[in-house]
């Protein structure tokens, strides 16, 4: 392969709880290239938003995690690094993390919430100095642009639905920047027609850079449909990996899912 | 409409030099004179009425050996001098200090209920005022840092328990777990200070006394201390505001936009806690204002806290000295406690505040 290598995990093991016999993520190993969509996909508790906390820095992990970083204002730029050594502000240039909808505490505009993403690639400042630069302005105006949300940028997010609430979060990350966007459950809660915009609006973000997405999927049509490679977890054990098609026809994903995947989901699409 | 009530004045960041930035600027002057406004009607106004010009002549006269009036009597300047400014300066200095804290704690714990009160600061106050004051134990030369040295001691080790427990229950520091420890830690402190309370009647009077918060007859020394020790404070929170603003999303969010959450965390909890343990310490506990007004600033200039932490220094300071002239003023011989005072008046408008948004989170 020729494209550039982006993320490498080796033997990642990981959890809540402080015995290692609780672990959530066992043994994980894949990687990453530049302009990648990885998918990854399993039931209920497989640990698919587990694994993507730990490449988003926010979960402690055993094992190896190598970061390549891409970010050119860094010393370290195209060495690759363990994840766990790399602070928070650092990181976030290369890996952002879109989480699942949550309703916000306190009520701030669209605008001032999308301008948040630009927080580790501005200075720190206080007090009433420490104005976003134009460059901030301009990121943030785009990535709103992006994701349709010019006409609500000045109304606060409590008059939001989730469906524009998703998109400020996703304009949010996109103003971020990071080299790689993590999903999770993205399209959870989203109308049919937000579902296809958000992953067209990621794709259109994808072609504009050299970046890579993984994203966890809850609907295997989805996953299938966005990404280029998918990861099959069970149990917190990468059962498969591959393209989708091999993936789909795999005896291993009707065993983990305990039944006929693809008689199930032509059963459910026949009305159409 | 209903966005107009919800945030009167927009502090957002788009357009920087347009409508919204200038008000928020224009309003931060306007509370400042409010501010120079009660503090002249509050040094002004109390058993002997004294008129405003006099009143800022004998500041100047003071500050900047300013002659003064002839009509002007020596007694009357002792009033001022002596018994009303450092009173009305130390409430606003309080006011000011717990209003940053409640909106710190309130924002860094995620939850609207959270102050450094439920985190066990002023329970461990009162029990190292509690107990010097049984012991009868008095510092050399400086008596009168006795009971708010214990007091401040005390309530920086309380904060220090709290989150040594929550870290050592839940490494990643859940706001949750560390609310649920303060309030065991709280109520466990004040059970030891009952049992400890009733060993002495005499004891106890002066503690309920002390529990009960009051400016009257402090004088200049403290505020020696708390100048410095809450001008310092408050810089230091808003040196935190961007970190702030991204740690209401929660510690997962804050992480992966690049806030370094558990130090950060840390930080803001020490400063809440000295902000709030200091004051504590000179005043006694005054409760409510530290919840209500962030509350306040919030739905008036929204949740940013480049516009938070300001307007609640001024409008807690405000509302503290309003609190404390009204204490001393409505029963004319009594002074009550200002603490009653703040939750009379506050609960109500704090409810009318709260339910009204009820559809909407704050």
């Amino acid at each position: 392969m020729n494209a550039k290598m982006l993320i490498q995990a080796e033997h990642i093991y990981a959890g809540y709880a402080p015995r290692a016999t609780d672990d959530v993520l066992k043994d994980i190993g894949f990687s990453l290239h530049e302009n990648e969509r990885l998918g990854i996909v399993g039931p209920n508790g497989c640990g698919k938003t587990t694994l993507l906390r730990v490449l988003a820095g926010v979960l402690p992990y055993r094992g190896s995690l190598m970061q390549t970083i891409r970010d050119p204002a860094s010393l370290r730029q195209g060495s690759s690094v363990e994840r766990s050594t790399i602070s928070p502000r650092e990181a976030a240039r290369e890996t952002g993390l879109l989480s699942q909808l949550s309703a916000p505490w306190f009520s701030f505009s669209v605008y001032d919430t999308v301008m948040l993403g630009r927080y580790a690639r501005q200075k720190s400042g206080w007090g009433w100095s420490g104005k976003p630069t134009k460059d901030d302005d301009a990121a943030v105006e785009k990535a709103i642009a992006g994701c349709g949300l010019t006409n609500v940028q000045t109304q606060t997010l409590s008059r939001l639905s989730g469906g524009q609430l998703q998109r400020v979060y996703l304009a949010r990350v996109f103003a971020q920047n990071p080299t790689v966007l993590l999903l999770d459950e993205p399209t959870n809660h989203l109308d049919l027609r937000f579902q296809l915009e958000l992953l067209d609006q990621t794709n259109e973000w994808l072609s504009r850079g050299t970046h890579a997405v993984i994203g966890v999927f809850h609907d295997l049509s989805l996953a299938f449909r966005f990404a280029d490679t998918v990861i099959l977890l069970e149990e917190g054990r990468i059962v498969t990996n591959g393209t989708p098609e091999t993936v789909i026809h795999s005896a291993e994903i009707n065993r983990v899912y305990q039944m006929d995947v693809a008689t199930s989901m032509r059963q459910l699409l026949q009305n159409w | 409409m209903r966005s107009q009530r919800r945030c009167i004045l927009s502090t957002s960041n788009k357009h920087a030099h347009a409508a919204g930035e200038v008000s928020a600027h224009v309003y931060f002057i306007a509370a400042l004179f409010l501010s120079l406004f009660v503090l002249i009607l509050g040094t002004g106004v109390g058993s002997v009425f004294i008129s405003p010009a006099d009143c800022t002549a004998i500041i100047l006269h003071k500050l900047a050996g300013k002659p003064l009036p002839e009509s002007i009597r020596s007694a009357t300047v002792g009033i001022i001098w002596n018994l009303r400014l450092p009173r009305i300066l130390l409430a606003f200095l309080t006011g000011a200090a717990l209003s940053v804290s409640g909106a710190v704690m309130q924002s860094v714990l995620k939850n609207p209920l959270a102050s450094s009160f439920t985190l066990g600061v002023s329970s461990g106050a009162s029990l190292g005022a509690g107990l010097v004051i049984l012991g009868s134990v008095s510092l050399p030369f400086v008596d009168f840092l006795t009971v708010p040295g214990a007091g401040f001691v005390f309530s920086l080790l309380s904060i220090i328990l709290v989150m040594r427990f929550s870290r050592a229950v839940d490494p990643r520091l859940d706001n949750n777990t560390i609310i649920l420890s303060g309030m065991i830690f709280s109520l466990f402190i004040n059970a030891i200070l009952t049992m400890l309370s009733v060993l002495s009647k005499e004891a106890l009077n002066r503690l309920i006394f002390w529990q009960m918060g009051s400016f009257a007859l402090k004088g200049w020394e403290p505020l020696a201390i708390l100048v410095p020790v809450t001008v310092a404070g408050i810089i230091g929170v808003s040196f935190f505001r961007r970190e702030l603003d991204i740690m209401t999303f929660g510690d997962d969010e804050a992480v992966s936009l690049g806030v370094n959450v558990r130090r950060d965390k840390r930080i803001l909890i020490a400063l809440a806690s000295i902000l709030t343990g200091s004051t504590v310490a000179f005043v006694g506990v005054i409760g409510f204002l530290d919840l209500a007004v962030p509350h306040i600033v919030r739905r008036i200039f929204g949740p940013s806290h480049r516009a938070l932490i300001p307007f609640s220094v001024l409008f807690g300071g405000i509302f503290m000295v309003l609190a404390d002239l009204l204490a001393r003023t409505l029963i004319p011989p009594l002074d009550l406690p200002v603490g009653a005072i703040t939750a009379i008046l506050g609960a109500p408008f704090f409810a009318w505040v709260y339910f009204s948004s009820r559809r909407n989170p704050i």
